[in-house]
């Protein structure tokens, strides 16, 4: 009895001083705590930013919301709704972000989602960043060499970069983070940093992973050095800073790792086609696989983990089933013509008068540019679906002036849908998967070309912009032909939908109107649909999202002008 | 056995002294009815010396020689009477009768009081409804209606049929789970309805004031049901056996159109431009398409609901032995259930295995083990009713469920419809070719270790272990013959689940009675761990359909997600009790809760609570009361306590990653590599608390008439205060999830009254009624705290219930006349929202609160009667004050007019209603819904039970013989026009849409069974 007696109170004693027992320690859950304590669990934090990265060209919802992903692109408010590309078939939730921004907006974008959910996306990135940043310094004993820390750094600082670009292009100003957050860090009063101030730090991130990281990517795919130099490049430009740009460009192009492509290569080679065109081909967009234009390529691959959505095809190719021919609609989907689109942007009319025609007296290109050209550009556009049997031809008409909801208007073949080798067949599904080119080596030139007319060698910027010219197949310019419109024109003929168009044209001053950024001209004058709703200097930035002034309790955050 | 052996050595002793005696005492023993009562024990105190009482109730104790004693008069159902004698003169007793309700013994936190010792609001099922003669597969579906206060919903209608919401003293959270815990055997118990077999359980308590809840600490404030199994009775072994077999068929239909019906809706339609959104000059049959027209010129028409559906059944089987020995007490059963919905395919079956047995092993030694075996089987997929765009209650009439071959078609709209823009739609009846195979097996057992210290009177020590372990495997597989299957070339998740809760308490109690005063003490030290582990693969793409879940190692794709869990609990309790003359009384406890998932500086909290109450029916006064001889019972109780709630999943305070895969293409093999990557989805919450309440109880318990009339009354107030809400963290912080704060405040008050009446009673007949009530007021009472008092996201509003429609008020239809200045752009024939705000034009303004989705108040009402051998019982239960959406009048049929709905009656300038609106898409843009009163009253139960007289049966030796018949959901009272007022609660604030009332409807129920003892 006595017994019993004494074990029982030994054993409440015992249970009693179990006070770790209330402590938990998760087997399940991964945090910064038990990962970021070795090389490769910082290489897991990158590998997440990448995938937050990669969903700039997938649907906007991403944040774990059950949404469709194969909806609402988040990049198109950063190439749409400028001189050269307009929203065909709108959804009519984004409309507002395309064809009439506040002008013509019923509803309020202040409070609208879109807007709020990119502006979310890129603190996300930021914060994954920082967590990386902080935690790269301050954690003891991580097994990694100095140059290998070097990179990892350098990879998530121009992350970061990348970010506060995107940022500071859509809203200017914005709160300047630059720590980890936690529960215990939960901040009320945030303060909108002026931009110049963000592209201080944005410079000096950039500047750290040129000096820490490879010329030579870790992977494939990866981020590296020439990455940094290149928004370095862009970031003085914007800046006016015009020699410094011109060495960091030169500095790419000087890279021999760096080689504009100028021959037929790779999985299409025995196929009629153009050097050009090759590098956006499944198959063909990485480096390795002989792409040695590629500065920076996203990696994806069809229906397999690591996959994510890429709706890129969806938007830019147009609704050719839907045709109407002799009232049937005899054009069908297939991976010969791309694959399914929903047309949901398109070029305007003004994109195809910068081959064939002459532009407000610039000259334009040859009807033989492979870019575009209406001979010379079949690969790059389609001019014409072909249908039947015996095969018929159905020429598009975009002689007209861009309309919406134009089942029948030429469209870019750079984001056509990809056949996988599991589904080669299976062309209904709604996103591509393919690899696909972020940043290549023709940007450098144009940055070149932009910088040496603003240093007043317009030689220089000719001859830079006659290299692509000459890959082209296009005539070469003249130093008399230099201007910042001609140089726009160029990048809209090298770059179309790849470029983030409306940063480009929102960094650049209009010389007709030196207060407000040349976007307000250019898009009001080419862009004939939002000629019916003008821009104005409100919409070169966005509003800033309502939740995000809302959840700033303890310090009133002033909005953009004009919202 | 001790008790025999005293007796035989007093025998002997007595013998052994016979020839010597020379003093005897006579007496005799009456009730206070006047009757003799035999069978008394009559013991003196001090002395060895006992002897009972003849069938005369005369007594003759013989003695050697006389000493003054105290005589002790002791008898079951008796109250015992202790009697001075001084001189050796006949005596004549009289022994009051106990009330059969002060008997009664109900379990409270970590023990058990008697009923009229208890201060708190604890009510008990009713026993009737436990006796197995009505369809219930759980103990949920048995209480509902019976219990003041306490209110279950039926939410959906399924095999299973677990699908049931349970409130206590209505809703106190906004965020987290509103459901009571359970407690089993004294064991929290943290498994599914399912899995209690009914027919095992003895008794149910719900414990709904502070005082009673509050021992319960942070998991006790949505109440507690304490669950308690059968256990062997006294006596010999009794073998009982119960069967019993049902039918079952939906109570109601959803009016679905025909297929010319559908033609004609179709034709007749007007759409909606999709490039402009405005108003096409088209109708709908423009996009009548090539089979629509074909299936019905040819009169082809499916009734997809008829053929999902089916007559359902439900056959149970109970064996079970109880009884006792000298040191033993046992319990055991076994139970075999099988219920096919009225859904085809939808089916459960579950098979029990209880073994209950309690062992006095010593004088100062009980063990003590409850344990059930089970398996839940959940086989097979159920036809798809109310899958959204894929249900049977959406599919176009003018579709066929099978080919030319009588196989069931892939896609209804033959030939498989992939043209743009109609999406292929599967056939709902697919899933009955789905193989699924779905097991649950569980372990419930809970162990006692009791001992009474013997040298401390009224101390004792029990230790208690519970276990539970559920291991569920479900394997699905989707052959070439389904959708899934079909365009994954075979589709197979494999999942393995593995959940388990120990606990282990040390429980001491002290009760001692020291003359007119009585003292128990109660204090425990208790620990719980809850851990789950869950590991799922999903294979698709396979070579064929041959060895369906076993060839995951052929998969071309495999995707596996696993989750992992664990959350462990300490507490400790004392609880205080007094008593003074069985008068007054006093509970005072407090218990400290240690839980593993809040945030690090808020672990710990203390629960304090109090109660009091007064007998006033034996005070000496009401003696003197001239009505006194008909209060049998007069209480008076008040209880004051703070509890709170933990509903919080383990790891919600800590910071979290979520995983954000990459692949990197390796050039040397030409292929993707998958990169685990990860980003912060969630930063750590270190002020992450629970819920408080706190709660007054005011009650009273009057018994007439010798208990023939019992009412019980109880007022609350409830008031839960550190209510956790989610507040949007700055998006500058990078991190999307919300943080929960413990920021709100709400409040319940109301009232519950309870009357149970045994109307009449004589030999052959009997009547007896039994109704609850209880009404209910929510409301919050405090939102962010920060002058913000409307939450139009959650819809959530100071001032108002927790669970509240907000939405644009219906207000009929435009007319050919009307001003529509309100809604520009309407035309007569369109829905008419009504002028909220009074702004000249239409806003989100005009959107308001339309009613509660809680019931305000639930009643039950319940007639008995009895004939010799027969017996009815009549059960009605309602509840109402709650408004729901009449969602079949919805018009979710698609922008090409492809989905069905159910006839209805359109508006036409012919037909002037304000019924409906017109067959016209442009006409109800906002969606607006119409709102009915969701009250009702349903007669629940009528049970028919025959006990078959017990001279036909001796020579067959079975002791009772009882047969019956039951009918359930025979007929709903509503004003609801919609399929059922009850199913479907909508209780989440976002839940809309169609909903419920699209799903399968509720179920009318008719069960014959038996029930015999041997």
């Amino acid at each position: 009895m006595k017994k019993i007696l004494t074990i029982t109170l030994l054993a409440i004693v015992v249970l009693s001083c179990k006070k770790s027992f209330l402590e938990e320690t998760p087997v399940s859950i991964l945090s910064p705590e038990n990962l970021y304590v070795s090389k490769s669990g910082f290489e897991q934090g990158l590998y997440g930013l990448y995938n937050q990265m990669r969903q700039e060209r997938g649907g906007y919802l991403q944040n774990g919301s059950t949404a469709d992903p194969n909806n609402n692109i988040s990049n198109g408010i950063m190439m749409v709704g400028v001189d050269n590309a307009y929203s065909n078939y709108p959804a009519a939730n984004n409309e507002k972000y395309y064809n009439f921004f506040s002008t013509g907006s019923s509803i309020s974008m202040v409070a609208d989602s879109y807007n709020s959910t990119i502006f979310s996306w890129l603190y996300q990135v930021i914060n994954g960043a920082n967590t990386i940043i902080g935690r790269a310094d301050n954690t003891p004993g991580i097994n990694w060499t100095l140059a290998q820390k070097g990179q990892i750094v350098g990879e998530a600082k121009i992350v970061r970069a990348w970010a506060y670009r995107h940022l500071t292009f859509l809203w200017g100003a914005v709160p300047l983070v630059l720590q980890e957050s936690t529960g215990a860090n939960i901040q009320t009063n945030y303060v909108r940093t002026p931009v110049a101030q963000i592209r201080a730090q944005m410079e000096q991130d950039l500047l750290y992973a040129d000096s820490t990281m490879a010329d030579e990517a870790i992977d494939e795919g990866r981020l590296s050095k020439a990455v940094a130099d290149h928004y370095l490049t862009e970031l003085y430009l914007s800046e006016g800073r015009y020699q410094d740009a011109e060495n960091m460009a030169n500095k790419i192009i000087n890279n021999p790792m760096y080689k504009l492509v100028t021959k037929r290569y790779g999985v299409n080679i025995s196929n009629p086609g153009t050097a050009f065109t090759d590098m956006f081909i499944d198959g063909n967009s990485n480096r390795s696989q002989g792409n040695s234009e590629a500065i920076w390529v996203l990696q994806n691959q069809y229906l397999s983990l690591g996959a994510d959505y890429n709706i890129m095809r969806r938007y830019w190719v147009d609704r050719y089933d839907v045709i109407s021919i002799n009232g049937k609609t005899p054009i069908v989907v297939s991976i010969a013509n791309g694959g399914r689109g929903l047309g949901r942007f398109a070029a305007t009319k003004f994109q195809f008068q910068l081959f064939n025609n002459t532009v407000d007296g610039r000259t334009g290109s040859s009807s033989t540019d492979v870019r575009g050209g209406s001979t010379g550009g079949t690969y790059s556009w389609r001019f014409s679906w072909t249908y039947g049997s015996p095969a018929t031809k159905f020429n598009l008409n975009y002689s007209g002036n861009e309309t919406l909801n134009n089942d029948a208007w030429p469209n870019t073949r750079k984001w056509d849908w990809a056949p996988s080798a599991q589904y080669p067949n299976d062309v209904t599904q709604p996103s591509g998967y393919n690899c696909q080119i972020y940043i290549r080596l023709a940007e450098e030139y144009l940055f070149l070309a932009e910088a040496k007319f603003y240093l007043g060698d317009l030689t220089g910027a000719a001859q830079a912009i006659n290299v692509l010219r000459a890959r082209a197949n296009a005539p070469l310019c003249a130093a008399s032909d230099i201007s910042i419109d001609f140089i726009l024109d160029e990048r809209s003929r090298e770059l179309f939908s790849e470029e983030h168009r409306r940063y480009t044209l929102l960094r650049i001053r209009d010389p007709q109107n030196p207060s407000l950024p040349i976007w307000i001209r250019r898009t009001n004058k080419y862009n004939l649909i939002i000629a019916n709703n003008p821009v104005i200097p409100t919409d070169t930035l966005l509003p800033i999202p309502q939740v995000v002034i809302n959840s700033n309790l303890t310090l009133p955050m002033p909005q953009n002008p004009g919202y | 056995m001790l008790v025999k052996r005293l007796l035989l050595a007093l025998a002997i002793f007595i013998s052994i002294n016979a020839y010597s005696q020379t003093v005897q005492i006579t007496g005799t023993v009456m009730g206070t009815d006047k009757a003799t009562v035999s069978g008394v024990t009559v013991q003196f105190k001090n002395q060895k010396k006992s002897v009972k009482t003849d069938e005369d109730g005369n007594f003759v104790i013989k003695l050697k020689k006389f000493v003054a004693d105290s005589l002790i008069f002791s008898s079951i159902g008796y109250e015992t009477v202790v009697q001075f004698v001084q001189t050796p003169d006949p005596i004549n007793i009289t022994l009051k009768e106990i009330n059969p309700d002060d008997a009664e013994v109900v379990q409270v936190g970590y023990g058990s009081q008697k009923r009229k010792d208890v201060n708190g609001s604890v009510a008990s099922s009713s026993k009737e409804r436990l006796d197995g003669s009505l369809p219930d597969n759980n103990f949920a579906s048995a209480q509902s209606g019976t219990v003041a206060g306490v209110g279950f919903t039926t939410n959906s209608s399924s095999a299973e049929g677990n699908s049931i919401s349970t409130l206590v003293r209505g809703r106190g959270s906004l965020t987290l789970s509103n459901a009571p815990i359970i407690v089993l055997d004294g064991t929290v118990f943290t498994g599914g309805l399912s899995d209690i077999n009914p027919s095992d359980i003895a008794s149910i308590n719900f414990l709904k004031d502070a005082s009673s809840i509050a021992i319960y600490g942070a998991k006790g404030s949505n109440g507690v049901i304490m669950i308690t199994t059968k256990a062997g009775k006294k006596g010999k072994m009794v073998f009982r056996y119960d069967a019993s077999y049902g039918i079952s068929t939906y109570i109601k239909k959803p009016d679905l159109m025909d297929g010319a019906a559908f033609y004609n809706f179709k034709s007749n339609r007007i759409l909606i431009d999709s490039i402009s959104g405005v108003q096409a000059a088209t109708y709908g049959s423009s996009v009548l398409t090539a089979n629509e027209i074909y299936n019905y010129q040819h009169n082809i028409s499916t009734d997809w609901f008829n053929l999902a559906t089916q007559q359902g059944s439900r056959l149970q089987n109970t064996l079970s032995l109880s009884g006792s020995t000298d040191k033993t007490h046992y319990f055991f059963s076994g139970s075999y259930l099988t219920v096919d919905g009225i859904a085809k395919n939808d089916q459960f079956k579950r098979y029990t295995l209880r073994s209950n047995v309690d062992y006095k092993a010593a004088t100062w030694l009980d063990i003590n083990s409850n344990t059930q075996l089970g398996v839940n089987n959940r086989d097979g997929l159920p036809a798809d009713i109310s899958g959204t765009g894929t249900g049977v209650v959406y599919l176009n009439p003018l579709t066929v469920a099978y080919d030319s071959l009588g196989n069931l078609t892939l896609y209804p709209w033959d030939p498989y419809n992939t043209v743009s823009p109609v999406q292929p739609i599967a056939n709902p009846l697919g899933n009955l070719l789905v193989k699924k195979q779905d097991n649950q097996y569980r372990m419930i057992t809970s162990n006692t270790f009791k001992v009474d210290f013997p040298f401390v009177k009224g101390l004792s020590y029990k230790l208690n272990t519970g276990v539970e372990f559920n291991y569920t495997i479900r394997n699905t597989y989707y052959g070439l013959n389904t959708v899934k299957g079909y365009t994954n070339s075979g589709e197979a998740i494999n999942l393995d689940e593995l959940k388990r809760n120990f606990l282990v308490e040390n429980i001491l109690n002290y009760n001692r009675e020291f003359g007119v005063h009585s003292i128990g003490v109660t204090g425990v030290y208790s620990m719980q761990s809850n851990d789950y582990n869950s590991d799922s693969y999903t294979g698709i793409n396979f070579p064929s359909d041959v060895l369906t879940n076993y060839q995951m190692s052929s998969a071309q794709k495999l995707t596996q997600t696993t989750s992992n869990w664990k959350e462990n609990t300490l507490s400790q309790v004392v609880r205080f009790n007094y008593g003074y003359k069985g008068r007054y009384s006093l509970t005072l406890s407090t218990r400290r809760d240690g839980f593993s998932a809040f945030g690090d500086g808020l672990k710990y909290g203390i629960f304090p609570s109090g109660a009091l109450g007064w007998q006033v029916s034996k005070e000496p006064f009401m003696q003197k009361f001239k009505y006194s001889k008909y209060i049998s019972n007069l209480k008076l109780r008040t209880s004051y306590g703070v509890s709170g709630n933990n509903n919080i999943a383990a790891y919600s305070a800590l910071a979290n990653f979520a995983t954000r895969t990459y692949i990197i293409y390796d050039s040397t093999t030409a292929t993707g590599v998958v990169q685990n990557g990860v980003l912060i989805s969630k930063v750590a919450n270190p002020l992450l608390g629970w819920e408080s309440q706190k709660q007054l109880d005011i009650g009273m318990d009057i018994g007439l008439f010798k208990g023939r009339i019992n009412f019980g009354v109880d007022y609350y107030d409830k008031n839960t205060y550190n209510l956790l809400l989610p507040r949007t963290l700055p998006p500058e912080m990078g991190v999307i999830s919300t943080f929960l704060e413990n920021i709100g405040q709400a409040e319940n008050k109301g009232v519950e009254l309870s009357l149970s009446t045994i109307n009449i009673i004589n030999k052959n007949f009997s009547w007896s009624t039994q109704i609850n009530y209880s009404y209910n007021k929510n409301m919050i009472t405090q939102l962010y705290g920060n002058g913000v008092d409307n939450d139009t996201s959650n819809f959530w509003f100071k001032g108002h219930p927790i669970s509240v429609y907000y939405d644009y008020k219906y207000n009929g239809v435009y007319q050919l006349h009307d001003n529509n200045s309100f809604q520009p752009g309407t035309q007569p024939g369109y829905v008419k929202v009504a002028d909220e705000s009074g702004n000249p034009t239409i806003s989100p303004r005009d959107k308001t609160i339309i009613g509660q989705k809680d019931p305000k108040y639930h009643f039950g009402f319940s007639n008995t009667f009895k004939y010799k051998g027969f017996s009815l019982l009549i059960f009605f239960q309602g509840a109402g004050g709650n408004v729901k959406p009449d969602n079949l009048q919805s018009d979710d049929i698609g922008s090409q007019v492809t989905n069905n709905v159910i006839n209805r009656n359109w508006w036409t300038p012919t037909n002037p209603t304000n019924e409906h609106w017109a067959n016209d898409a442009n006409a109800n843009p906002l969606g607006v819904k119409i709102y009915e009163d969701a009250s009702f009253i349903r007669l629940r139960d009528i049970t028919l039970s025959y006990i078959i007289p017990s001279k036909l049966l001796t020579r067959a030796k079975i002791n009772n013989f009882r047969i019956y018949f039951t009918a359930r959901n025979i007929a709903t009272f509503t004003k609801f026009k919609g399929i059922d007022p009850e199913i479907d609660s909508e209780n989440s604030a976002t839940a809309d849409g169609r909903g419920g009332q699209w799903g399968l409807p509720l179920a009318k129920e008719y069960t014959l069974g038996v029930s015999l003892t041997f």
